[in-house]
């Protein structure tokens, strides 16, 4: 069976998209030559009508080979990369905030020191703090111990009990005045 | 810059929109589409349509199938995937705001 492709005006107009889409990467070529192909056979009604006028008509109205050509280079407006989602993270959120500050807080009374470890990395993975702040947030404690412990040697005091009660004091009163430092200086993202 | 131009411009960023309206209709072939496009003025040759469908194929909006014909050839027939309906609905909800928008403006300002 001839097929349309086979009429020389219809083989010539092809010939010349081909050349035309030379540039374009072939799978796309290739989608738009199968279109083309298509279309002509569909118009011509299967390769019934051969008219050459009416064959003429077709081609004229797929227009020119450059202007197709033309609109396959045409890149529509490149989409642009999904959007991040505007998820904050539950650390930088206000929520993630709280219980970070809280558990570097009391965390440790209520889990003995793991629950002061796990509020310690939470600050630390945070973006909601400076880093200034988390070393405070951290380090607290043990300053404020060893002021204690100083103050407590400069008053001469040889009692070993005084020097436990300014450690438990230290401990205690630092975690709980780290987590609300904390509480104060955190900015949540969300 | 001339009224040609002009419309070249315009269409570009909503004439892969058109096709995909079109096809919300049920599927279509190829040449069905392209008359209507071309003859609502929304292409502005019949063949420029091919080039939009290989696009919206190789982004996943629009899918194809073959159907055999009773009189020659199979035929080729174009559909909406998934995506393409949720693009083309899209589409309709911001294009009706931005040409309201347009018309708007223009004729408030228009003699």
């Amino acid at each position: 069976m001839t097929t349309t492709q086979d009429l020389p005006a219809v083989r010539a107009y092809l010939d010349d998209l081909q050349q035309a889409l030379a540039a374009r990467p072939a799978d796309e070529r290739e989608l738009v030559l199968d279109g083309v192909r298509q279309h002509i056979e569909d118009a011509l009604g299967g390769g019934a009508d051969r008219d050459p006028a009416a064959v003429q008509r077709v081609l004229d109205e797929l227009g020119d080979p450059a202007a197709i050509a033309a609109e396959s280079g045409e890149a529509a407006v490149p989409a642009p990369a999904p959007a991040q989602p505007a998820v904050v993270p539950f650390l930088d959120r206000r929520s993630g905030v709280v219980v970070t500050a809280l558990l570097v807080g009391v965390g440790g009374f209520l889990l003995p020191v793991l629950g002061w470890i796990v509020g310690l990395l939470l600050l630390w993975s945070s973006r909601s703090w400076r880093v200034l702040d988390k070393l405070v947030g951290t380090l607290l404690p043990f300053a404020l111990t060893a002021v204690l412990l100083g103050v407590a040697a400069l008053l001469m005091t040889t009692q070993i009990a005084w020097g436990h009660l300014a450690i438990l004091v230290g401990i205690i009163g630092g975690t709980i005045a780290a987590g609300a430092y904390l509480l104060v200086r955190a900015r949540p993202r969300g | 810059m001339d009224a040609d131009r002009l419309l070249a411009n315009l269409r570009k960023g909503v004439v892969e929109s058109c096709v995909l309206a079109v096809m919300r209709e049920g599927e279509v072939y190829g040449v069905d589409l392209a008359r209507r496009l071309t003859g609502a003025g929304l292409l502005a040759s019949e063949g420029t349509l091919y080039p939009l469908l290989a696009r919206l194929r190789a982004s996943g909006e629009v899918t194809t199938r073959w159907e055999e014909s009773p009189s020659g050839p199979p035929r080729r027939y174009y559909r909406l995937t998934p995506a393409g309906q949720r693009s083309v609905e899209r589409f309709d909800e911001t294009w009706r705001t931005f040409a309201g928008a347009v018309d708007t403006i223009m004729k408030e300002t228009g003699r």
